[in-house]
């Protein structure tokens, strides 16, 4: 299963970079893309929309947060799964917002069920005004673990690029 | 008192202990409170909810001053410039809105104007939006109004930044005092945590050093006990009342071999015994040992223990209860007492033996006394005889020597018997009322010529004037004052004995009466002996004076007997005085006087006798001694004389000799008792020459009165007369007397009657051998040793020899030579057939 979803999911992946190449936007004007970059070799980044993204396993989850109001529904992909999705399993990942804020961490801190690449927010794609388009977050009320400053610290919205450095 | 005293100083510390430990708990808990407080505050400063508001705030202000510069840039040709713009307001806007709607801030911002202040910034933003919105043909030309509306936002993110900064200050300031807080409230409770810890450690220090203390104390106390009880000779053994041994000394371990082979020990029913009350053994137990001790500890002699060689022994047991670990037990003492009780076995039987000696030499020494009395008192009655026939001076001088040592003998003889008498409980007193002055007078007046002799005065005080009639056995105080007369006198050599007698307390019975002499005196070592039997004093300087050595030992007993009480002071060379204190009392008015016995035979009144003998020098002495006392005397020359005279005549007594030709006493006796007449009830007496020797059963039968022993004595026939001896020697007719035998056993040593049963023999064979010589000349046989083989006869029970040996010295004394053949010839037969039967009654023993 996995595997085919991975077959799909690369050539899905190629398909969009050279779709990127003609154009970095895509198709729903309100969705702005991800960009994915890789720091060590020559492979092409690749730009990723929340269509392509659908097509991964859906993962969501209910929690407060520190920076909103009142308990808030997530839903994307887990972080994990995408990185597994394109192939990297080590590394380190850093994390970039569109005000140049970056944070970086080894690829194995974002495990399953731990750091959600949300994009959207009680059933709602975010805005960019509104700390989308895509927010990494934790499930900060189910595990204490979560509530700390370098879990806090990693939390990054307003997220547009991710590049991986092997 | 000591131990109750450290009872109660204990008990107190385990209080203070449990009151330390309560604080020490108490205090931990609050540290451990504290301490999670600390964590938890510390947790939150590492959570730092809220501290990144300075970084937010910070962010505002760099964000803001980002999207001016997107703001001026949108007249530049550059074509990125209107999506860097829109970025940097997204950007900016998100971080107002962040600020906003965080719960972080929240409390913050309420305090202050900041959250006006983010509102108006807001506001600002949202007018702008429908132009930032735009497409880049319409954004661009907008920069200016954008800038203008942009510009002024940064007067009020700097008073935001200002008021934030005062926020954060506050904030930290309290959190601050708040943790400095707990710690210290920590840092006390550890202190006190730390004091109450000490405190215990203290308390348990001092307890652990005096238990220490006590617990070598005990060891100390232990080893010493256990060193005690094992080299200690008894047996100590702890017993379970499932009859387990559980504890043992060295020497029950070894004594009884407790330990088997299997360490085990074995249970005390396996050593332990009890003889129960028919006589069979059987095992105690240790339920049963406890049972014994629950009223106190137990000790019993009646308990058999097994030795390790199997063997019971007899041990003495004390056992006391204990109780070890909650549970009772008995300890147990078992001494080994085999020694002891053989030991006194020993001397039981030493004590037997010799009671039993003393009473075999006593009934011997009756006997001999008894047995030499007879003919002494023949031997007497001789001289008595002799001394009313004509003599010479030179002849009547040797009676006199022959009277007063043969009275001297007698008197010993005597005084043996009476010792031997009263020594056996066989003094029975005989009481009376009579003169004690009188009888003091009578006392003194019988010794009066002895102390002439020897040049000694005898005086006699009353100091009290006289004491009149007393009632008391006349007879034997009177003995026991001539007994210490007589020996004052014996030891008194020109010099004075006085007798003192007073009543001390004239309402008391008692009687004292003192002998004092001015004699040699007795030495101080010799005093505690002196009523000793056969004692003599001066046994070195004394040899000269004659006497048993009984009279004391009389005085004694008889004094006891009577219930009184004898003592003697003395000094040697000055003089004795010897006391003695009767219970004489003075005699009620109408006690009946007894008659004083006349020592001259006066006291009988005049009889009519009858003298039957056929020998006319016998019949003739006979009537003459009693003619002289004043009785009236028929004689008869044959029993058949006899007969016809007491057909008639009445007489009160008849006196007669057994062997007589023709009719012999028995038949006359028999002849006279049977037939009616005035005779039939007179008082009947025989004389024999044989009295060792007569049928006495057959004499017995005739109601006689006594039987006396020819020749006659003048005494003798007075106390008859007055009825004061009488009875019949028992029959003895034997080869050998076995009773006689068995006295002979029980007094003397095994080894002295073998001697003189053997000298005995070796005499009776020489004796025998002498006269197959003298066969030939009957006359030439020596009487003396006829007589005195007939005593050695008499003295192991050979009656049939005696009494052959008896008519022999009888045919010899006649000079009836036809009679000594007669008895010759069968001498030698029955002195084997005496010989053999004696050998069998030694071995018989």
């Amino acid at each position: 299963m996995l595997i085919v979803i991975r077959f799909c999911l690369i050539s899905l992946l190629f398909g969009a970079a050279t779709a990127s190449l003609a154009a970095a936007d895509c198709k729903d004007q309100f969705a702005l893309p991800l960009k994915m970059e890789f720091s060590d070799h020559d492979a092409e980044s690749v730009v990723l929309c929340p269509g392509d993204l659908d097509a991964l396993p859906q993962a969501s989850f209910e929690t407060t947060t520190l920076w909103t109001n009142g308990t808030q529904r997530f839903e994307g992909v887990w972080l994990a799964t995408l990185l597994e999705a394109i192939g990297v399993i080590d590394g380190e990942i850093t994390l970039r917002a569109i005000n140049d804020y970056a944070v970086t961490a080894r690829a194995e801190t974002f495990e399953e069920g731990g750091a959600l690449l949300a994009y959207r927010r009680n059933g709602q794609p975010m805005s960019t005004r509104d700390k989308g388009p895509y927010w990494l977050v934790w499930n900060y009320d189910a595990n204490p673990d979560f509530r700390t400053q370098q879990i806090y610290s990693l939390s990054i919205w307003q997220l547009d690029r991710i590049t991986v450095s092997r | 008192m000591l131990s109750r005293f450290r009872f109660k100083r204990f008990s107190r510390r385990p209080f203070v202990l449990s009151i330390l430990t309560g604080l020490a708990a108490v205090f931990l808990l609050g540290c451990a409170f504290l301490t999670l407080q600390v964590y938890f505050r510390l947790d939150d400063l590492t959570a730092a909810r809220s501290d990144n508001m300075q970084f937010t705030i910070s962010r505002l202000e760099v964000e803001h001053v980002k999207l001016q510069s997107a703001a001026e840039n949108l007249n530049n040709a550059d074509p990125t410039a209107t999506d860097t713009f829109r970025r940097r307001f997204d950007a900016f806007y998100n971080r107002v809105n962040t600020l906003l709607a965080s719960p972080l801030y929240t409390g913050a911002l309420s305090n202050s104007g900041m959250a006006q202040d983010l509102r108006s910034i807001r506001t600002s933003l949202d007018e702008m939006t429908a132009l930032v919105d735009q497409p880049d043909d319409v954004l661009r030309p907008a920069r200016d109004a954008l800038l203008a509306g942009i510009a002024p936002l940064s007067e009020t993110i700097q008073s935001i930044s200002w008021a934030s900064l005062g926020i954060a200050a506050e904030r930290s300031e309290a959190e601050r005092a708040a943790l400095a807080r707990t710690l210290l409230q920590l840092a006390v409770i550890s202190l006190l945590l730390i004091a109450a810890l000490v405190a215990l450690s203290f308390q348990l220090w001092t307890l652990f050093r005096r238990y220490r203390q006590r617990a070598l104390e005990n060891r100390t106390t232990l080893n010493r006990l256990s060193t005690i009880l094992n080299t200690s000779l008894d047996h100590i053994v702890v017993i379970d009342p499932d009859s387990r041994i559980i504890e043992a000394n060295a020497a029950a371990d070894v004594a009884f071999a407790l330990s088997g082979p299997d360490g085990q020990r074995k249970p005390i029913t396996d050593v332990l015994l009890r003889r129960n009350d028919a006589g069979t053994t059987e095992p105690v137990s240790g339920a049963r040992l406890i049972e014994a001790c629950r009223n106190g500890p137990n000790r019993c002699a009646k308990v058999l223990a097994r030795r390790a060689d199997g063997l019971l022994f007899p041990v003495e047991m004390s056992a006391a209860l204990a109780y070890q670990s909650g549970r009772e037990v008995c300890v147990c003492y078992l001494r080994d007492i085999s020694q002891r009780l053989a030991a006194q076995k020993e001397i039981e039987a030493a004590r037997d033996r010799a009671l039993a000696g003393e009473q075999a030499q006593a009934r011997f020494l009756g006997m001999i006394s008894h047995e030499m009395r007879t003919p002494l008192n023949g031997i007497l009655g001789v001289v008595d005889l002799l001394d009313e026939t004509v003599l010479n001076v030179e002849q009547r001088r040797y009676l006199r020597i022959l009277q007063s040592a043969g009275q001297q003998l007698l008197t010993q003889i005597n005084d043996a018997l009476d010792l031997t008498q009263a020594g056996n409980g066989r003094v029975t007193l005989d009481r009376g009322v009579f003169d004690l002055d009188a009888l003091l007078e009578e006392a003194i007046s019988g010794l009066i010529a002895q102390a002439g002799a020897r040049d000694t005065q005898i005086e006699l005080r009353i100091p009290d004037g006289p004491l009149g009639l007393v009632e008391g056995d006349r007879a034997r105080v009177l003995q026991v004052l001539v007994n210490l007369l007589s020996n004052a006198v014996k030891f008194t050599d020109g010099g004075q004995v006085t007798v003192e007698a007073t009543r001390p307390e004239p309402a008391q019975p008692w009687v004292e009466v003192q002998v004092a002499d001015t004699g040699r005196g007795i030495p101080d070592e010799d005093l505690p002996h002196i009523f000793n039997d056969f004692v003599r004093a001066g046994n070195i300087a004394g040899g000269d004076v004659p006497g048993s050595g009984l009279g004391l030992g009389i005085v004694r007993t008889l004094v006891q007997a009577m219930g009184g009480r004898v003592g003697v002071e003395s000094i040697e060379g000055e003089g004795s005085l010897f006391w003695v204190r009767l219970p004489l009392d003075v005699a009620s008015e109408n006690s009946v006087r007894a008659p004083a016995p006349s020592p001259t035979g006066g006291d009988v009144p005049p009889l009519r006798v009858l003298v039957v003998e056929d020998n006319d020098a016998n019949r003739f002495v006979a009537t003459q001694m009693l003619l002289k006392d004043g009785h009236r005397v028929s004689e008869a020359r044959s029993g058949e004389e006899a007969l016809r005279l007491t057909q008639d005549a009445r007489f009160d007594l008849i006196l007669m000799d057994i062997r007589m030709p023709g009719l012999d006493g028995l038949e006359t006796a028999r002849r006279i008792r049977t037939r009616p007449g005035p005779a039939q009830a007179a008082r009947l007496i025989f004389l024999t020459a044989h009295i060792q020797t007569e049928n006495y059963q057959e004499i017995n039968d005739l109601n006689i009165e006594a039987i006396l022993a020819k020749p006659l004595r003048r005494t003798v026939l007075r106390n008859v007369l007055a009825g004061r001896i009488g009875g019949v020697p028992p029959a003895n007719s034997h080869t050998v007397d076995a009773r006689v035998m068995e006295q002979l056993r029980d007094t003397l040593p095994a080894t002295t009657l073998e001697a003189l049963l053997a000298r005995f023999t070796e005499e009776g064979d020489r004796f025998v051998d002498g006269l197959q010589k003298e066969m030939g000349k009957p006359s030439e046989v020596d009487i003396s040793r006829v007589h005195k083989f007939a005593g050695s006869a008499a003295t192991f029970g050979a009656s049939r020899l005696q009494e052959r040996l008896g008519q022999l010295e009888d045919a010899l004394y006649q000079g009836d030579t036809r009679r000594v053949r007669q008895e010759l010839a069968g001498l030698p037969k029955l002195w084997r057939d005496t010989r053999a039967r004696l050998t069998g009654a030694r071995d018989a023993a």
